[in-house]
């Protein structure tokens, strides 16, 4: 996507940024900070290619396993027969 | 809100599901197609040419039916082929199922949509297991709160009941001419009938799609009481418990299948 340098702060460049002389200025994957911004605009580099940065979550599998254990607790808490409890035991060891 | 506000709100939604006609959610063809689909003598040139009228029908058809989750054997890519190869009763759930594939108003929306396919498949599993031969715990499941999904109100969850939700099964099923088996095993779930196997293998799955769907997306918050259900069916809590696991494979399809 192409961005404004100056918008640019703070997105990943997805395509090398190569000079008017052909060379390479910068490789594809550097994170675009402030100072960063600043130099390429003085060369003149008004628009760049970036993509923005969206971190995923990371859910740890405890994490997963305690929503989930959570949840199937919740369940059965007004179901106390037997076989609804050994259920919940069978569903919690999956 | 107030007890009487919300009251009304329950009186008003269950007579806009009476009001409710079936051409709305099927159309004549589509109910032709069912009927015939009913029918002793399976006339397979006259359900093509009724098929071939509704091709938005047939694409979803062909689209559900490739799809994992109903597990057939090979893939299918004419609509004369998902006659003869599916046969006249999972085809006619093939077309329920695709009258639930609506454009989802809302996330909750979305998540009974999503809970009515996966309490069907669970259907179908739980009554696998069983031995049952059957195709209607898994039509029961479909169409188990089909009043929710198309007569959907964004804030219906704080309004719905276990009565209300009974009632407008019986009556949007009933209008719908949905054959009596189906209606009485989708009925089941809200009033416990100890005789009838296709609505254990409903309450069972009911119960492992609120548990499956996990707290964020569970379009329920309760399970049914299935303690004596157990017994009923034959089936020990850790046989069904492992459906879960099981069908993993199933469960994600049908995840693809709903974007």
């Amino acid at each position: 996507m192409k961005v404004n340098t100056d918008d640019a702060i703070g997105m990943v460049i997805s395509v090398d940024i190569i000079s008017a002389k052909g060379s390479l200025v910068l490789p594809k994957g550097i994170t675009v900070n402030e100072s960063l911004a600043k130099a390429l605009l003085r060369q003149g580099i008004n628009e760049i290619e970036a993509e923005s940065v969206i971190s995923e979550p990371v859910i740890q599998a405890n994490e997963i396993d305690d929503a989930y254990h959570e949840h199937v607790n919740l369940l059965f808490l007004r179901h106390r027969g037997p076989f609804m409890k050994e259920f919940q035991a069978w569903l919690l060891k999956k | 809100m107030a007890t009487e506000e919300i009251t009304d709100i329950r009186r008003d939604w269950l007579l806009d599901v009476r009001a409710f006609e079936a051409e709305r959610v099927i159309n004549d063809n589509t109910q032709r197609l069912l009927s015939s689909l009913r029918e002793d003598d399976l006339d397979i040139n006259r359900i093509t040419r009724l098929l071939s009228l509704e091709p938005v029908l047939s694409a979803k058809i062909l689209m559900i039916c490739n799809s994992s989750f109903f597990g057939f054997p090979r893939q299918v890519t004419h609509i004369e082929e998902a006659i003869v190869i599916l046969g006249a009763l999972k085809l006619g759930n093939l077309v329920y199922s695709s009258l639930l594939m609506v454009t989802p108003t809302d996330a909750p929306h979305k998540s009974y949509i999503k809970h009515s396919l996966m309490t069907a498949l669970f259907s179908r599993l739980v009554a696998e297991k069983v031995g049952l031969r059957s195709e209607v715990p898994f039509t029961a499941g479909l169409l188990h709160i089909l009043p929710v999904i198309v007569n959907y109100r964004p804030n219906i969850r704080h309004f719905l009941t276990g009565p209300l939700l009974s009632d407008a099964v019986d009556e949007m099923l009933t209008n719908f001419h949905l054959p009596p088996d189906i209606i009485s095993a989708a009925n089941g779930l809200f009033v416990p009938d100890t005789n009838n196997l296709n609505a254990i293998c409903l309450r069972m799955a009911f119960n492992l799609t609120v548990v499956a769907m996990g707290k964020d997306d569970a379009a329920f918050g309760h399970l049914v009481n299935v303690e004596h259900d157990f017994n009923r069916i034959k089936l020990k809590p850790r046989e069904v418990a492992d459906i879960i696991k099981e069908s993993k494979l199933e469960q994600e399809e049908l995840r693809k299948l709903l974007g």
